[in-house]
């Protein structure tokens, strides 16, 4: 039992009387004490989160019968026990603030028939790779969304070829193989139009570079012996 | 040839002061490395990006939020347990006041004990950081609980200090460390369920026992399978002293009877609360009853001659989850953990005490991935085989001490290095084959990400 040389809970406190500390050295006491403040606690809505309390209680009465053995390193656990029963930190600490989100029923850019959505990327760094990447000719477009066999693609000056729509997990991906015969460009410009009749969608699945949001699941993917390179589409506000 | 652990560990005297503090500033070391690797990178996020997947769910990031430091994407699995933590926080208790959860599975780890540590910081710790938090704690009490399990059997510094080196180069707590879901805590709580079990237990009564049990499958019901992986840890204990230990048949069969009446009133009263709270969990949401239903159909029928075509067993078609899903799952885990597979192996073979691994370490990995098996997918993910593994680290470390108890030195030096180097010499190969081992993950070339002109090379 660890108290102090004559007996005493605290170094210089009266000495505990031997019945006390043989009853206060059992994990019961202390169980049915944390049990009882808990119940209190419930029962005068100091804290009235009973899932919180039975497993904070559950928490207790585990650490009293196994780890602890001594009186001292009990009543810690007891003041514990009564701290986070009844604290609860003010202000509670700061939730971050939701800045997209992406509901069961929102998931998607919708492009109506007849529609387009343009999509801008920057391509800059990409060709400032090819020293640890090599020279890349081709770059593979990937757009995630429904209705895509109705896609047409329009880019100035490349060459759009093997455009493709294939299942990709409960929606489809839009595929497609473009040419940079003179080289990478600065800049590219697709634009997607919707050349059905069904409303076409892009699915969101937003990407974050320091204060930018990209929304939209529309990529481009450089691949060499070295590398795989991703770029994202520009932000839809940036693109429009 | 069988080999006993040893009595007298006069060996390790000669140690002395070097290697002790040679190994805590390798620890130190490893823990700096990993940091280094793995913290700044989401990996969990990484791993759903749609460029990685042709049959995975793409662009997966669900929601962006900005935390006062800059903007941060969430999965949609990880956005419950901010809510959860914020609900552990009230102190109103309405049936509304737990919404379901995606992962209702870690109620516990990424709720309940978050608000524990959001307490503790007095309003300075906003709710995402209480949650990484929590993850370093694991991260951390991994690593003492290692130490503190090899200390049971070889009390001597060195091997105790070998045995944490190995844990703290483990490369699955860095790659999961800023994961808002803590799936790897039901792991860890084995862990300390394993220490308890081997110090504190044995001089309790069977009424404290019980107690003790009741509030252990309470408190880990929802915690990432722990409840689970206690009991079956509990289970083939005592099943191993029936078999083995005669002289306490009786007492093995008690502790049997025990654990499975906690484990029943604990998911009882769980179950309450989570019908007090409309929450449904992953074994309601995927049939579990009907998955095991149509396995032991499955079986019969197997057995009594008939036709099988078109049965299930496991979610999985004909015995396709023993024939190619187990054997895949296991290769995979090999070739993460080869040291630990091989030396754990020689070690169950030549050494007595050693040989409940091969009872425990099949029931726990096939626990550890019954997530997927209840799903029906085929996936696998490093977390899952973590029990397992856990296992095996532990197990690697007796063998080095006994190696070093009996003066080879050189093998348990070799052994540990390789331990410590194959977990940490390559943080994308740990990231592929550690967490994920999806072969669309190329870590054989560069990865490099671009967001308008800015970049990330990930590898």
């Amino acid at each position: 039992m660890s108290v102090g040389p004559k007996g005493e809970l605290i170094r210089g406190w009266p000495a505990i009387p031997p019945r006390w500390a043989v009853l206060a050295s059992s994990p019961y006491p202390s169980a049915a004490i944390g049990l009882i403040a808990c119940i209190a606690a419930w029962k005068s809505t100091l804290n009235a989160n009973v899932f919180y309390i039975t497993l904070l209680l559950a928490f207790y009465i585990f650490l009293q019968f196994t780890i602890v053995t001594a009186i001292r390193i009990r009543l810690v656990l007891l003041g514990l026990l009564l701290f986070f029963l009844l604290y609860v930190p003010t202000p509670r600490p700061a939730m971050p603030e939701v800045i997209q989100f992406v509901s069961a029923t929102e998931k998607f850019r919708v492009i109506p028939p007849g529609g387009s959505r343009d999509y801008r990327f920057e391509l800059q760094g990409i060709r400032d790779q090819t020293p640890q990447c090599g020279t890349m000719r081709t770059g593979e477009l990937n757009i995630q969304g429904t209705q895509l066999t109705g896609a047409a693609l329009r880019a100035p000056n490349v060459q759009i070829s093997q455009q493709t729509v294939s299942p990709f997990y409960n929606i489809s991906k839009l595929r497609a193989v473009i040419g940079f015969p003179t080289g990478i460009p600065v800049e590219l410009n697709v634009t997607l139009v919707n050349a059905g009749d069904a409303p076409m969608t892009v699915k969101f699945g937003p990407e974050i570079s320091g204060k930018t949001v990209y929304a939209e699941a529309a990529y481009m993917m450089f691949r060499s012996a070295e590398c795989v390179i991703v770029a994202h589409s520009m932000p839809s506000s940036a693109a429009q | 040839m069988i080999i006993k652990f040893p009595q007298s560990l006069s060996l390790m005297a000669e140690t002395r002061y070097c290697a002790p503090l040679i190994l805590s500033l390798g620890i130190l070391g490893l823990f700096i490395w990993n940091i280094h690797s793995y913290l700044g990178a989401n990996w969990e996020l990484l791993y759903t990006k749609h460029y990685f997947d042709d049959r995975y769910y793409g662009g997966f990031a669900n929601t962006v939020y900005d935390d006062g430091n800059g903007l941060t994407t969430f999965q949609a699995e990880s956005v419950p347990c901010l809510n959860l933590v914020v609900s552990f926080l009230s102190k109103t208790g309405g049936a509304q006041q737990y919404s379901q959860p995606t992962n209702v599975d870690r109620i516990f780890t990424c709720g309940f004990l978050p608000s524990l540590v959001a307490r503790l910081g007095f309003s300075k710790i906003r709710v995402t950081e209480s949650i990484v938090i929590t993850n370093l704690v694991f991260w951390v009490g991994f690593v003492v609980l290692i130490a503190t399990l090899v200390r049971i059997w070889f009390p001597d510094a060195v091997t105790i200090l070998i045995g944490a080196a190995i844990a703290a180069g483990y490369p699955l707590h860095g790659l999961l460390a800023t994961s808002f879901k803590t799936e790897l805590a039901g792991a860890d709580l084995l862990l300390a369920w394993i220490y308890i079990e081997r110090t504190a237990f044995s001089r309790l009564g069977w009424i404290e026992r019980g107690i003790v049990l009741v509030a252990a499958f309470t408190m880990t019901m929802l915690a990432a399978g722990a409840a689970y992986f206690i009991l079956a840890y509990m289970l083939v204990l005592a099943s191993y002293k029936v078999l083995t230990e005669p002289g306490r048949r009786l007492a093995a069969l008690q502790d049997i009877a025990i654990a499975c009446g906690a484990f029943a009133i604990g998911k009882a009263l769980i179950g309450a609360f989570l019908r007090r709270y409309h929450i449904e969990t992953a074994l309601g949401v995927y049939h579990v009853d009907r998955m095991l239903e149509e396995s032991l159909r499955m079986l019969w029928v197997s057995l009594s001659g008939g036709d099988t075509t078109g049965l299930k067993f496991l979610n999985y078609p004909g015995y396709t989850y023993l024939t190619s899903v187990v054997p895949w799952l296991l290769w995979l885990f090999f070739q993460s953990n080869p040291v630990i597979c091989v030396v754990s192996l020689i070690g169950a073979v030549m050494i007595r005490e050693m040989r409940i691994l091969f009872f425990l370490f099949p029931v726990l990995f096939l626990l550890g991935h019954a997530p997927a098996a209840v799903a029906g997918w085929i996936y696998y993910y490093g977390y899952s085989s973590a029990p397992a593994a856990y296992l095996l680290i532990l197990a690697t470390t007796l063998c080095i001490g006994t190696l070093l108890s009996r003066g080879s030195r050189l093998a348990a030096v070799a052994i540990a290095l390789g331990a410590i180097a194959f977990f940490n010499i390559n943080p994308p190969f740990n990231f592929k084959n550690q967490y994920s081992n999806s072969e669309f993950i190329d870590t054989g070339r560069h990865l490099i990400v671009y967001h308008g002109l800015s970049s990330i090379q990930y590898w």
